[in-house]
């Protein structure tokens, strides 16, 4: 499924925790077998990581096909397996607040555009494009 | 205007781990249940993560961690305090908020010499309720304990 770059936010399950992401830094979602040695669009090999233990998270959960955000850096594409995706709709345009820098120039990486709040709930919004350049550079 | 009256402050008491502290009421915007903040994954123990209030997204701070005290499980009785120590707001993690005071500078002491530095560096004063030390909180001081222990 090819992305649309409007203002929606999806949420996106993986290693039992919610985030959101924004579309404008996703080129593709869908199912994937990491195993089958998957390539992006330009049939480049894509680098694939499962994106719940780079949070700190568990590994996905479903063994064998995966739900998959690729995300298009300039020399290399990564897919990164997650649980689940889906939109956050209901509440109308969700507003993105920054994390306060107290909190934020104390992270071990920066790897959050800010937060939104959703059903109450505060949801990390992450920032794919760094976390992909941090898995295809092997920081991570 | 009396003197007395120029150095008088109101404060809310709160309980962290068995030691009673006194903060600013003129720095506390609200206080609210404690719930499970939202993991900030790469954030040091000293932020757990973060909490929407009213639909402001705020840092959580847990004071026991900042205090040196070991971590223990929130209760019923466990409470967040919103406090704003400009430009700051942050959600300050208390074991229970007990009652409303009122200070003059008669009542306040100075923090002892023989208290653990980096435990006396976080107050301003000490004062007594009910036969209590009340540790009286320095919000500039522990915002910048959390900016550079964090």
């Amino acid at each position: 499924m090819s992305v649309s770059h409007d203002s929606t936010i999806l949420g996106v399950e993986t290693g039992r925790r919610r985030y959101a992401i924004t579309p404008a830094q996703v080129d593709h979602i869908g199912l994937l077998d990491p195993k089958g040695e998957p390539s992006d669009q330009h049939g480049r090999m894509l680098i694939c990581r499962d994106l719940g233990p780079l949070l700190g998270g568990d590994a996905t959960t479903i063994a064998g096909r995966y739900h998959a955000i690729t995300v298009s850096l300039r020399r290399r594409s990564v897919a990164l397996m997650i649980d689940r995706i889906d939109s956050l709709d209901g509440e109308g345009p969700l507003e993105i607040q920054p994390l306060a820098p107290l909190l934020s120039r104390h992270l071990a990486r920066p790897w959050f555009l800010g937060a939104v709040v959703y059903q109450g709930e505060p949801l990390l919004l992450l920032d794919l494009r760094r976390i992909a350049t941090d898995v295809a550079i092997g920081a991570v | 205007m009396r003197t007395s009256e120029q150095s008088s402050e109101d404060y809310l008491i709160v309980r962290v781990g068995t030691e009673y502290y006194a903060l600013p009421s003129a720095a506390i915007r609200e206080v609210t249940r404690w719930r499970a903040p939202t993991p900030v994954p790469g954030a040091p123990p000293l932020l757990p993560g973060i909490i929407s209030q009213r639909g402001v997204v705020l840092p959580a701070v847990d004071l026991r961690q900042l205090l040196g005290m070991p971590a223990a499980e929130p209760d019923r009785s466990s409470r967040f305090v919103i406090v704003r120590q400009e430009p700051v707001d942050v959600a300050l993690m208390v074991d229970a908020t007990l009652d409303l005071c009122h200070l003059t500078s008669t009542d306040l002491a100075r923090v002892p010499a023989g208290l653990d530095p980096q435990h006396a560096r976080l107050l301003s004063a000490i004062a007594q309720h009910e036969g209590q030390p009340l540790l009286v909180i320095d919000l500039a001081a522990l915002i910048t304990a959390i900016q550079e222990s964090a």
